[in-house]
């Protein structure tokens, strides 16, 4: 081969490996995309919080309901059963979830008659326990008590209030 | 001289002017070699692209992740779990090669999630931050977001996908 056609032979094998220079200093790698889909959590009242029938006093006093159910009461004489509030807590098993309960509830009566007030407490740790089935979700049992203060010569009737429970995760 | 003399003389002579002929006609100059070498671009994985933790619901929705350090999140019909410790992050790619010098970022337009069996995937589409030069200290960043889909409904569980991405001078 003459020296004009080796030169045009080396200038296009430069211009072959310049040109595939770019491609093979270019550099890729891959990223991981992450989610997660996690259970609502949910809340169902199954029993309602009573403090329960007691005879009119002319002192007034207080009927104390513990979130475990024991029951006292001072001032008051309790006719029939007190029954602490229960509530099923539903949500992803492995999470601790917060509870948010109303200080205290007004429990209205007949006409006429004085609010009886009661204030409220609960005692569930926020720890689900493990239900079955596929997903697995986990359930809570979230109780509520309280203490209701009875006025003097309190106006015979059936007294009740609304309170607000909230549960999050 | 004799002419045998002479002829000897006269070759000796010839030979000698033929020997030096090349060197009288020869002409030098310097040329210059020349090479460089310069730093392969690379690019490495620094943080993983997470959209976090979202609560299942009957309609789903979308979550928008802008690329950069503030993860910046947006939320339409899908709610995070706000106590999450698991929350949004864009990726962050590093790379390294000469300094001051501009590259080119090709990113997967989409990924696909896949979660526990049985459930449908969640799509996302990709969009990159990337600072498309190298600084001084011969490195630079990419962030990468998205929108993610999820369905009405989606199942509960942890969805995965792999994307690419590449660099380039």
């Amino acid at each position: 081969m003459n020296t004009k056609n080796r030169l045009k032979v080396a200038i296009a094998v430069l211009l072959m490996l310049g040109m595939s220079a770019s491609s093979a200093m270019a550099a890729s790698t891959t990223g991981k995309a992450e989610a997660s889909v996690v259970e609502q959590i949910s809340i169902f009242q199954l029993t309602e919080l009573s403090f329960g029938t007691m005879l009119q006093s002319n002192t007034g006093g207080t009927i104390s309901l513990t979130p475990k159910g024991d029951a006292t009461s001072s001032g008051v004489q309790l006719v029939s059963g007190t029954q602490r509030a229960v509530f099923l807590v539903i949500g992803d098993f492995n999470r601790a979830y917060t509870t948010t309960l109303d200080p205290s509830v007004d429990l209205i009566g007949p006409v006429g008659a004085t609010p009886m007030n009661a204030t409220l407490t609960n005692d569930n740790d926020g720890v689900f326990f493990q239900g079955e089935g596929v997903p697995i979700l986990g359930i809570d049992e979230l109780f509520i008590g309280g203490t209701l203060t009875v006025g003097r010569n309190q106006i015979p009737g059936v007294y009740s209030g609304t309170y607000n429970v909230t549960v999050d995760y | 001289m004799n002419a045998e003399n002479k002829l000897k003389v006269a070759i000796a002579t010839l030979l000698i002017l033929g020997m030096s002929a090349s060197s009288a006609m020869a002409a030098a100059t310097t040329g210059t070699a020349e090479a460089s070498v310069e730093e392969q671009i690379s690019i490495s994985i620094s943080k993983e692209l997470r959209f976090g933790e979202l609560l299942q619901d009957n309609f789903g929705g979308t979550v928008t992740l802008k690329p950069g350090p503030s993860n910046n999140t947006t939320f339409s019909g899908v709610k995070p779990v706000i106590g999450s410790q698991f929350g949004s992050q864009s990726a962050l790619f590093i790379v390294s090669g000469d300094a001051n010098r501009a590259f080119t970022t090709t990113v997967d337009p989409s990924v696909d999630l896949t979660g526990p069996d049985g459930s449908a995937p969640m799509n996302a589409t990709l969009t990159n931050a990337s600072d498309g030069v190298l600084d001084a200290f011969q490195n630079a960043n990419v962030f990468i977001g998205g929108t993610l889909t999820v369905g009405g409904n989606q199942t509960i569980g942890a969805y995965t996908g792999t994307y690419n991405v590449t660099v380039d001078y």
